[in-house]
């Protein structure tokens, strides 16, 4: 490990792989926290993970748990399991977990991506949203039991799924369970009472470079799986360009370096829970 | 007309810009190259045993490679004639650019799926290969631009500019910058600035 | 030895036309991310690559009238004072004072834009001996060469070059009296003799004065036996330890016709002298032919 990493961070589940990919030999190597770690399954599926900077067998042993369609694994000692998302459970959704894409960047700032509305008009212009509609109504911003929630939040999307026939007034919920994961609740153009959930599983190769998941679980009785997919790719990858090119590549908690405005309220709460859980990798001062 | 079409791929996004330009409707058959490597299997391959993308079928005609496609698209749809002008010099001087755009210029294709899509290549190598074919194109639209050429192979925009530009322009996405490439930079630009240009993930375009 | 630069000097950061009305450029000075763009008026600024708000790189922007537009936010900010003026999430908001971006001085003349990252910089780099007209000085084109600015320079001082009107391409050898090549600090004096491939009969005399100006600046004055004279010029770029950026400018008084082909011609000449320096490994003859 080249650096020391904080408690937060090395105490947590990531999602290291999803569960039906594999490589030859029925192994997938990867990184994890600037660990060389590989994946091996048994005939029966059953995966065992180890880290590959430790030669004692005993000690080179990781944890392994499949949930949502990946595979988990820790460094560290969890505290509890991996986080819930009862919400996906319900009947009629549809299930998606998109394989990693790579990103040379903090997987904090993929995740403050994620919880910023106020992009929509410029990286997905068209699609989350479109000027002149660029304005951010305030939202709520909570603690709850050691994660965030950030509530009330709307915006108009000319297309805000890939069954989105117009536009649509849309509501948006995220929740922030772990430094590295976050869950996004919005709403459903088919049935708009319901939310479809969308989450980023974010695995932290090192400091600056992230391999990032995406699961969803939609209603959508209209289009394709692959249809689906070449909606997410194309919001993502415009993503990707904005995130591969800040400056600093590592979050700064400190506050001094980035401006912020009341429309960044869950970014300020982000990084500020970060900082009070004393996390460090991936983020730096300033 | 029917466009086989994986919505990352800078070879899809390059008929779909010519398309575009044409102003020809179409539809797409989505397939899912990543992560579903659904273009390796026996439906797809049927389609394509190179297993590529993209392919287009217009009636009786299937065509794979982007630049076949190109050629075909012009030769057939193009009524300006413009695009792919039938005098020898500028067929010869198309095909010498599109030739480039099928090898040369896929190191930057290369360094890009290592970059985004964890593909077991070797991403230095193609960076440095990416830039050498940079440098060449470089000097030639430095070159070219003295007498007032402000396109790859003549005075119009051309398929070679079509089929040059995606790989160029995505190139970032590979950790290949354009810093060093200024006259790139200006042709990038113009080919941004005509009339019905879209844009894909990776070539933002806003005004 | 090699060249010392000195950040208190102004640097020709890119071609003034490479950056058309509405268009943002950016690379690197000193490590130094610097993104330079013009208002749809033409007005030319150069700032530090940043967004203040969540440091995305400006140059992945766009223009507005005499505003640069952050892609990511979209927020506008004007030209004249690098500040913050409206942040699209919040229309009623007047931007925050801190939201300005670090601004450097520039300044456009013989067809290059010239940065200084420094306040105090000194005096701008002097051309009064190419007269008064802008357009005696012409510019060709810029190169990137993968060596460090110090080596770069040093040898671009002793460079020899064949005046506009002879061959590149005949075979030609070039030989530097390296004997009577005088170098100092501030320049060099060397005789050079060019002998043509095709004809071994036919050989030209060089004689070259190179004046290293306001440190990145070198000026080639050179006149050859048949008569021909005139200046050749390399504004040079340091982009970081292992890369510079040469511009190439060449003096004279040319019709138009003959003024592209003056510029081919140092363009060619330019490559060479990039494809010398990175692969000066390589070559083993003492008889350089062009460095």
């Amino acid at each position: 490990m080249s650096k020391i990493v904080d408690p937060f961070t090395l105490n947590q589940w990531y999602a290291v792989r999803t569960e039906n990919k594999n490589g030859p030999d029925r192994t997938h190597r990867t990184r994890l926290l600037g660990v060389d770690i590989i994946c091996q399954d048994d005939e029966n599926g059953q995966v065992s993970i180890r880290r590959l900077d430790r030669t004692e067998s005993q000690d080179s042993e990781l944890p392994s748990r499949k949930r949502y369609g990946l595979v988990w694994t820790s460094l560290g000692m969890p505290e509890s399991g991996i986080f819930e998302m009862p919400e996906t459970e319900e009947e009629g959704r549809r299930h998606f977990v998109w394989d990693a894409v790579t990103v040379k960047t903090s997987g904090l700032r993929a995740i403050e991506n994620f919880l910023d509305l106020a992009h929509f008009p410029y990286v997905h212009s068209g699609i989350l949203g479109e000027e002149p509609l660029t304005e951010v109504t305030d939202y709520q911003v909570e603690r709850i039991n050691n994660e965030i929630w950030v509530k009330d939040c709307s915006f108009h999307q000319p297309k805000a799924a890939a069954i989105a026939e117009e536009g649509i007034h849309v509501n948006y919920i995220y929740r922030v369970p772990h430094p590295f994961v976050s869950i996004l609740y919005k709403t459903c153009p088919l049935f708009p009472e319901k939310f479809d959930v969308i989450a980023l599983m974010v695995l932290p190769r090192e400091e600056d470079v992230c391999d990032i998941y995406t699961t969803a679980s939609l209603f959508d009785n209209v289009n394709t799986d692959v249809e689906i997919l070449h909606f997410q790719q194309k919001i993502f990858l415009q993503d990707r360009l904005i995130l591969e090119n800040q400056v600093p590549k590592l979050l700064p908690l400190g506050g001094r370096s980035e401006v912020s405005v009341r429309a960044d309220a869950a970014s300020i709460a982000y990084r500020r829970w970060l900082l009070d859980n004393g996390l460090s990798y991936g983020a730096c001062t300033g | 007309m029917k466009l086989y079409d994986y919505i990352l791929s800078g070879n899809c996004y390059k008929i779909r810009l010519f398309l575009s330009f044409l102003d020809i409707n179409y539809e797409t058959v989505p397939v899912d190259y990543y992560p579903g490597r659904e273009h390796r299997f026996p439906d797809f391959l049927e389609i394509n045993p190179l297993g590529q993308l993209p392919v287009l079928v217009d009636d009786e005609v299937k065509l794979r490679d982007a630049q076949a496609i190109l050629i075909y698209l012009a030769s057939k749809y193009d009524t300006s004639g413009r695009w792919y002008p039938r005098n020898p010099e500028a067929m010869g001087k198309i095909a010498m650019w599109l030739s480039f755009a099928g090898t040369e210029i896929m190191n930057s294709s290369n360094a890009r799926l290592h970059d985004m899509l964890a593909y077991d290549l070797d991403a230095d190598k193609a960076r440095a290969n990416a830039h050498a074919a940079f440098r060449i194109l470089d000097d030639h639209l430095v070159e070219v631009g003295f007498a007032g050429q402000e396109w790859i192979a003549g005075t119009q925009p051309s398929i070679a500019d079509v089929a040059c530009f995606p790989y160029v322009a995505l190139s970032r996405d590979g950790g290949i910058e354009h810093d060093d490439y200024p006259a790139i930079q200006s042709w990038l630009t113009r080919i941004q600035s005509l009339p019905r240009f879209i844009d894909m993930p990776g070539i933002h375009f806003m005004k | 030895m090699s060249i010392n630069f000195n950040k208190y000097h102004w640097f020709a950061f890119y071609a003034s036309q490479q950056i058309m009305p509405a268009e943002i450029r950016a690379r690197s000075m000193w490590n130094t991310d610097i993104a330079v763009w013009r208002e749809e008026n033409g007005s030319i600024h150069a700032w530090k690559n940043r967004c203040p708000h969540r440091g995305m790189r400006l140059s992945y922007g766009f223009i507005r009238g005499s505003q640069l537009v952050c892609l990511y936010h979209g927020w506008n900010y004007e030209g004249a004072t690098a500040q913050c003026s409206y942040i699209p999430a919040q229309p009623n908001l007047k931007g925050p004072k801190t939201a300005c971006v670090r601004d450097f001085a520039c300044f456009e003349k013989h067809g290059l834009v010239w940065i200084s990252t420094v306040a105090e910089a000194e005096k701008e780099p002097d051309f009064s001996d190419f007269g008064e007209a802008e357009q005696t000085i012409h510019f060709c084109r810029s190169i990137f060469v993968n060596e460090s600015p110090g080596l770069v320079g040093e040898i671009l001082k002793t460079s020899i070059f064949i005046p506009y009107g002879n061959d590149l391409a005949d075979g030609a050898k070039l030989k530097i009296e390296t004997s009577q090549a005088e170098h100092h600090q501030t320049g060099a004096n060397y005789q050079a003799i060019w002998q043509s491939g095709r004809d071994k009969k036919k050989k030209t005399e060089l004689t070259c004065q190179t004046e290293v100006r306001n440190n990145a600046i070198l000026v080639n004055h050179y006149k050859d036996d048949q008569g021909n004279e005139g200046s050749l010029i390399f504004a040079l770029l340091p982009i970081d330890d292992k890369k510079t950026g040469v511009h190439v400018l060449f003096s004279g008084d040319f019709s138009s016709q003959s003024l592209t082909s003056a510029k081919r011609h140092y363009a060619k000449w330019a490559k060479r002298m990039r494809w010398s320096i990175e692969n000066r490994n390589l070559q083993t003859d003492s008889f350089n032919p062009w460095i």
